[in-house]
This record gives structure tokens, sequence and C-alpha cells, in this order.
């Protein structure tokens, strides 16, 4: 058994195990059992900055990351903006307010017009739609910076959502949306969340980023791969201080495990 | 009218298909396993070009409206975007990418630029430090203090009239941000596999357009 184990690569064998533990709390959610999931400011404000651009007359922009979709690093980011920019488009569908979604991967955009187009077709008014705020702006990074300050500047916006893949561009977009006057909702891995911290209102760190989609969709089964994401960090750091406790009386558990 | 490729089932399909093939090649090592992994990986370069070109037929669309509409104060710039596009895809076709057209445009036009855009972090950067040294609250407070000492620990002239400032300063580097980090990350590589999974399993189906009945 140790010996199909350690031929399995870690990667495949969290996979296994994180399915396992996904799918038992989707059954106890079916069975009744709701998980608490804390509450996220960040994604909790959505509603009502899209509701101050309704009041102010202006625009929401959200730039769901510089990331593509073809590397594994960044695409989990690139989906999870995609998730909350549904959410968003939904609010601003509902409540007429302009959308705009500029993207800096080609292979990002038919996903985010998609995205967007499901969102208004959901809200009721797919003629509402216009394409032409779903903008590919460029593919190189401080191109797609500068026409994002240049829209910011330009078209009045009052909301700025940054969420997703971001590099040193996150700290230029928020500190020009600051200048503006935006209300500002940023998220992204752990690299660029000081540059968040010092310019926008609401932050999202780490993993909350990735787990917006089943938070914002508030489905119950969604929820559940949250819960499940706690029980597997949870069961994690237990491991590892087992793993330290023993380590440090003498036991070392890595051989026998990993060969 | 239906139409059934558009189903969203059969994009989920593919990718869950696909998914967890390649996942399977993690596992089972056999050549013709790898020769499909490896053509997979060709057909994702292959469509991550032809989606660069999508998103050019829809820069170009976008702008020759503006440029059709004489929008206000846009339609001049986009005549200039539209210039730089065919010229640059003119010259590469003739004489290749790295051509003497494409090259002096690389060189002397986008690089400069990029390097001015980048340029602006160092004020941005300086602007920012100076809006999080207002003291506002106990969290910002902590946050002050540590910003303060890797102010003084990376000033050669302050580090020198505060030698202790390096000690903390590097115990602050060295043991709160590497444990805050593996921390976050840690968790945010539960949360990735977990998303992974539910894009996999079509549980994550915001992306994709519904079909209209």
């Amino acid at each position: 058994m140790l010996e199909i184990l350690r031929n399995i690569p870690m990667l495949v064998t969290s996979v296994i195990i994180f399915a396992i533990v996904m799918y038992y709390m989707i059954i106890r959610v079916k069975a009744g059992t709701l998980p608490y999931i804390r509450k996220l400011p960040a994604l909790d404000v959505i509603k009502d900055a899209v509701g101050r651009a309704v009041e102010m007359g202006g625009a929401v922009m959200m730039v769901p990351g510089m990331g593509s979709i073809a590397r594994a690093s960044v695409a989990a980011y690139t989906y999870a903006a995609i998730s909350c920019l549904s959410f968003v488009a939904k609010e601003c569908a509902e409540k007429k307010v302009k959308l705009i979604v500029p993207t800096m991967r080609a292979n990002v955009l038919p996903l985010v017009q998609d995205a967007v187009y499901a969102s208004y077709l959901e809200a009721g008014v797919a003629e509402d739609y216009n394409i032409d705020n779903i903008r590919y702006l460029a593919d190189e990074q401080f191109a797609m910076t500068t026409a994002c300050l240049g829209i910011l500047h330009r078209e009045g916006v009052v909301t700025n959502i940054l969420i997703g893949k971001f590099g040193a561009e996150a700290l230029i977009l928020g500190q020009a949306g600051n200048d503006v006057g935006c209300l500002q909702i940023g998220g992204g891995s752990l690299g660029v969340v000081p540059y968040f911290i010092a310019t926008t209102d609401y932050v999202l760190i780490g993993e909350e980023v990735l787990a917006l989609g089943a938070y914002l969709s508030k489905e119950p089964e969604q929820i559940a791969t949250i819960a499940a994401t706690d029980i597997i960090r949870i069961a994690l750091i237990v491991i590892l201080l087992v793993g330290i406790l023993l380590k440090s009386y003498g036991f070392d558990l890595g051989p026998l495990l990993l060969g | 009218m239906y139409v059934a490729y558009r189903r969203r089932e059969v994009p989920l399909v593919i990718t869950g298909l696909l998914g967890f093939f390649l996942l399977l090649s993690y596992v089972v090592i056999n050549p013709s396993i790898a020769k499909v992994e490896t053509e997979f990986s060709s057909w994702v370069s292959l469509l991550t070009a032809f989606s660069v070109m999508v998103g050019a037929v829809a820069s170009v669309r976008k702008h020759a409206f503006r440029v059709y509409r004489r929008t206000k104060h846009q339609w001049y710039w986009s005549i200039y975007i539209l210039a730089i596009l065919f010229t640059f895809i003119v010259a590469g076709s003739i004489q290749s990418i790295s051509g003497p057209v494409c090259k002096w445009m690389y060189d002397y036009m986008l690089t400069p630029l990029t390097g001015a855009t980048y340029s602006m972090l160092v004020f941005y950067i300086f602007y920012a430090l100076y809006k999080s040294m207002r003291l506002r609250s106990v969290d910002v407070g902590i946050f002050l203090v540590a910003l303060l000492t890797m102010v003084v620990r990376n000033t050669p002239i302050l580090i020198y009239l505060y030698p202790d400032a390096a000690i903390f300063g590097d115990w602050i580097l060295g043991t709160l941000y590497v444990g805050v980090s593996r921390g976050v990350g840690f968790g945010a590589g539960i949360a990735a596999i977990i998303l992974g999974i539910r894009v996999l399993t079509g549980r994550e189906i915001g992306y994709l357009r519904p079909v209209e009945e």
C-alpha cells in the first residue's frame, strides 16, 4: 500500500483526498446540515459599491487580473475573478449601471464576454449588454495599465474592483482609482496584498479570492466546498503539528511515507 | 433556435475529460499517454495564439467603430492605434517579427513607454507610503511600526544611527513575514485545488454562456 502511495505524486493524492472531503460536505449539506462560513466584508460590500455607482451616476470598472487561463499557476485566480465578475455584472444589470471590463489576455476575453452576457441574461436585461464595454486592451502589462488609467480618468468610474492575478500594476491601478475618488475592492495573491492594503478600501487575501465563486453564489452546495477547504486546512495543520512533535522527539515519518 | 454544439455541457465535458486525462498522466507513466499529453500542450499554445487573433479582431472592430462614429476625444487615438497595429502586422508579415521595422517599433516605441509607465511606480510607492503613515487605528499602528522599521533597516544612514533596527527588521522579515506568507500560501494552495476540482467537475460554470432557447 505504502509502495503505491509513494508512486503517486502528492498533487494527485491531494486532489483525490480533497475531492472526497468536498463531496462528503456536499452530501452533508444536502442532508440539511448547513456549515458556518465567516463573513467577508469585501464581498458583502459589492452590492453597496454598485449602489454607489447608481447614486453618483458613474460606472463600475472590474479588472479580472492580468493572468491567463493557459498558465496553471495563475488560472485559479482568473477563474475566481470571473466568478466574482458574474456577480458584479448581475448587480450592474439589475441596477442599470455601466460595467467596464478591461482584459489583458486574449484567451480570457471570450470567457469574460460570456460571463457578463450570462449575468445580463439572468437579470432579464440581455438587450442592455454592450460588448464594447468588455475590452481587450493589450497583451502587455504596462500598456494595459496605462489604458486602464485612461478609463479611470475619462469614463466616470466610481467603483473600481481589482480582483485576480496582479503584479506591480496593482499599485498604479489602486492609487489611480484612489485619485479619482473610487470606492475600491482589491484582491489577489500575497505579493500584491500590501499594495491593495495601502490603496483600496476593502481587501481580499489569498484563499478568500479563490473562494469567491462559492461565497457569492450563496448556494448551499457551493458553500459546502468552502467548508471542505476549512476542514482540510485544519486537518493539515494538525498533521503539521503532530509531525513537528514527532520530529522533535526523534520519530521521523518522512522516510516511511515518502521513501 | 436550439443548437446542440452551443450547449453548456459540451465545453464542460471537454474541460472535465481533458483535465482528468492530464491529471492521470501524472500517475500513469506510459509513452503513449506522455505523447498525447505533449500533443495537448501544443494545442494550448495553438489555441492561445488563435485567441490573440480573436482579441485583435475585437480591438480592431471597437476602434474602427470609434473612428466611424467620430467618438468625441477618442477617434483620433483610435486611428493611431489602428495605424500602429496594421504597420506591425504588415511589416511582420513581410520582414518577419524580428525584421528592422518591427524591431525599431519595439525598441524605440514600446520599450521606452513601458519603462516610463513602470517608473511611475516610484511615485505611487512613495504616495502609498505617505498614506500608510497616517495613524487611524491599532491595525494601522502595527503596520506603521513594521513599515518604519523596514524603512530604517533599508536606509544606510539610518541603520548606522539605529543599528538595533536591523535585528528587529530581520526578525520581521525572517520570522513574521515568512510565517504569514507560508500560512497564506498554504491556504491559497488548498483553495486552488478545491477550485480546480469545481471547474473539472462542472460546478464552476459562471464563465459559460447559457443557451438561448
